[in-house]
């Protein structure tokens, strides 16, 4: 368990430590052997995570691996995580007293906008929600893979699935200003993603470590 | 580049390591057992030091078949000169606790 966690740490650090110190990241997976024979491949691991995170700032491709982390990781998924919560708690179609806190954590009353007419929209609504929340999940790898094509796929299908959602929100007569927050959000995530990828490819080509 | 930031303790450590068994090449792990330096004050150090032109890193064939090839440092004609005029400014280890 602790050679596999040391493991994951290292492939975290080679991560961490990008392109341009992939070399160093293979010297340092190689001695992970000999620390392992040593009986301490974690703390070695975890020594090694440390000083690349103190490298990365001393230069442009340790501080873009840091950002992508950031976005990653700050952005990326915490939007997932509200969004899941939200269409949960069923953003759009229904009313929350408590406004986006509603949505959220659940809190004050939940007044549903659909009529037995539209109630038919329910699932596609909710359906389109969780998968907009679970590609997230994905993008945020991609990002770190810095897999554009495939963050841009995703892209595209998050505009498509917002577009779906205003329009089937409009003919299911629920006010379409509710999804105002979700697409400026959504549309922030993109211009922020499209800012990195553009940052990426102004950077030197190097080799990816490949473990 | 020419060094002209004085050597922090674990530099001095790590060069006196070095140059106790110049010119011979050293792994990581043996230096940081060596030095007492943890692997995340030991690796940013040797990078800094192969930027600046003081060490060189250079890779060593596995001793057994399936290992995998490992980074060996050792001090450059630079890093030789440093390490030599602090050792005319005293024991290498000064002021270095471990």
């Amino acid at each position: 368990m602790t050679r596999r966690l040391a493991w994951i740490v290292m492939a975290l650090t080679a991560r961490s430590l990008g392109p341009r110190r992939a070399d160093w990241a293979w010297a340092m997976a190689a001695e992970l052997e000999a620390a392992e024979a040593d009986g301490r491949p974690l703390r070695f691991a975890l020594g090694c995570l440390v000083a690349a995170w103190r490298t990365m700032l001393t230069h442009a491709e340790g501080r873009f691996t840091l950002v992508s982390h950031a976005l990653a990781i700050g952005v990326i998924l915490p939007v997932a995580g509200m969004l899941a919560v939200a269409a949960i708690f069923g953003f759009p179609f229904m009313a929350a007293s408590d406004g986006l806190a509603g949505y959220l954590y659940g809190s004050g009353e939940h007044r549903l906008l659909l009529n037995v007419g539209n109630m038919i929209a329910a699932p596609s609504l909710l359906c389109l929600m969780l998968l907009t929340a679970a590609l997230h999940l994905p993008v945020a790898w991609w990002i770190l893979d810095r897999d554009w094509a495939r963050v841009g796929m995703a892209s595209r299908f998050g505009a498509a699935a917002v577009t779906t959602l205003t329009i089937v929100s409009g003919c299911a007569a629920i006010d379409p200003t509710s999804l105002i927050l979700p697409i400026w959000v959504l549309a922030a995530e993109t211009a922020a993603i499209f800012t990195l990828a553009t940052w990426q490819s102004q950077l030197p080509r190097h080799e990816q470590p490949a473990f | 580049m020419v060094r002209t930031r004085r050597p922090s303790p674990q530099m001095r450590r790590l060069i006196e390591r070095l140059y106790a068994h110049a010119p011979a090449a050293q792994h990581g792990y043996e230096l940081m057992k060596e030095t007492g330096l943890a692997s995340g004050t030991l690796y940013p150090l040797l990078m800094r030091m192969t930027d600046q032109g003081l060490v060189e890193a250079e890779w060593h064939p596995p001793a057994q078949p399936g290992r995998p090839p490992r980074h060996a440092y050792r001090l450059t004609t630079a890093g030789l000169a440093l390490a030599r005029e602090l050792t005319g400014q005293g024991p290498l280890g000064e002021g270095v606790t471990a």
